[in-house]
């Protein structure tokens, strides 16, 4: 038998809470209604229908970005650390 | 399994052949290079810092004297990953909960050892371990945050 608090913990593990615009959340609604589906059936159904079922892997689409725009290079080698990602908000926010 | 990739790995791998790799950044990225488009998990506010560095700092950190050409094509493989990448990769909606463990773990790590890390660090540690996904970063002090938390991590 599962005890009260255990049960609360599964359900905190099976349910994230999505937030959506009132516009996006009318049109789930209608689109789940006229398929005779729950909201949370319906968003399923169209998630599992989006993903494709052979992909390509990111070293493939790389060749294939080269292949057609070129390979990217430069004479001079540069250095990226993480402190130059992170400042990318910096300056973002400075401007 | 699924991938959560933290934005380094992303710059590295699409700018590899200009930038200089340590053998642990070779390592990292050939790993990520081999993943499947479904196999990852994308938190938007990667994307954003994505954008970021291709349009901010791309240009002013590492511009190369006459070479104008060479930045814009960095930029354009940048916005190119960023337009494929957030159509074929799952997107990550955050969860009010993440979002709140993460500003209490940011302010509480201020003194500690991890001080370093930003926000965005310790959102995909804890966006990892919430949801079982294995983390894969060039951060060796993310991966040590990762570690102490009990996330997975790929070294």
């Amino acid at each position: 038998m599962i005890k009260k608090h255990q049960k609360k913990k599964m359900i905190e593990k099976k349910y994230t809470a999505i937030t959506v615009d009132l516009d996006t959340y009318d049109l789930i609604a209608t689109q789940a209604e006229k398929s005779g589906l729950s909201k949370s059936a319906y968003i399923r159904q169209q998630i599992n229908k989006e993903l494709p079922k052979k992909s390509l892997t990111m070293g493939e689409w790389h060749k294939n970005w080269e292949a057609k725009h070129g390979k990217i290079t430069a004479k001079k080698k540069i250095r990226i650390t993480n402190d130059d990602i992170n400042e990318g908000w910096g300056i973002r926010f400075n401007r | 399994m699924k991938y959560i990739v933290d934005s380094n790995i992303y710059i590295n791998f699409l700018l590899k052949r200009i930038n200089i790799l340590t053998d642990f950044e070779v390592l990292q990225v050939s790993a990520y290079e081999k993943l499947d488009f479904r196999e990852i998990i994308l938190p938007e506010y990667i994307l954003f810092e994505l954008s970021n560095f291709f349009q901010f700092i791309l240009p002013s950190r590492y511009y190369l004297k006459g070479k104008t050409a060479e930045i814009n094509l960095m930029q354009e493989a940048g916005f190119d990953l960023i337009r494929d990448i957030q159509d074929k990769a799952i997107l990550k909606i955050n969860n009010r909960m993440e979002i709140e463990t993460t500003y209490k773990e940011y302010l509480s790590l201020r003194t500690s050892t991890f001080k370093k890390l930003s926000i965005v660090d310790i959102f995909l540690a804890t966006q990892a371990l919430d949801n079982d996904f294995t983390l894969i970063t060039n951060d060796k002090m993310l991966i040590k945050y990762a570690k102490s938390i009990g996330a997975n991590f790929m070294v």
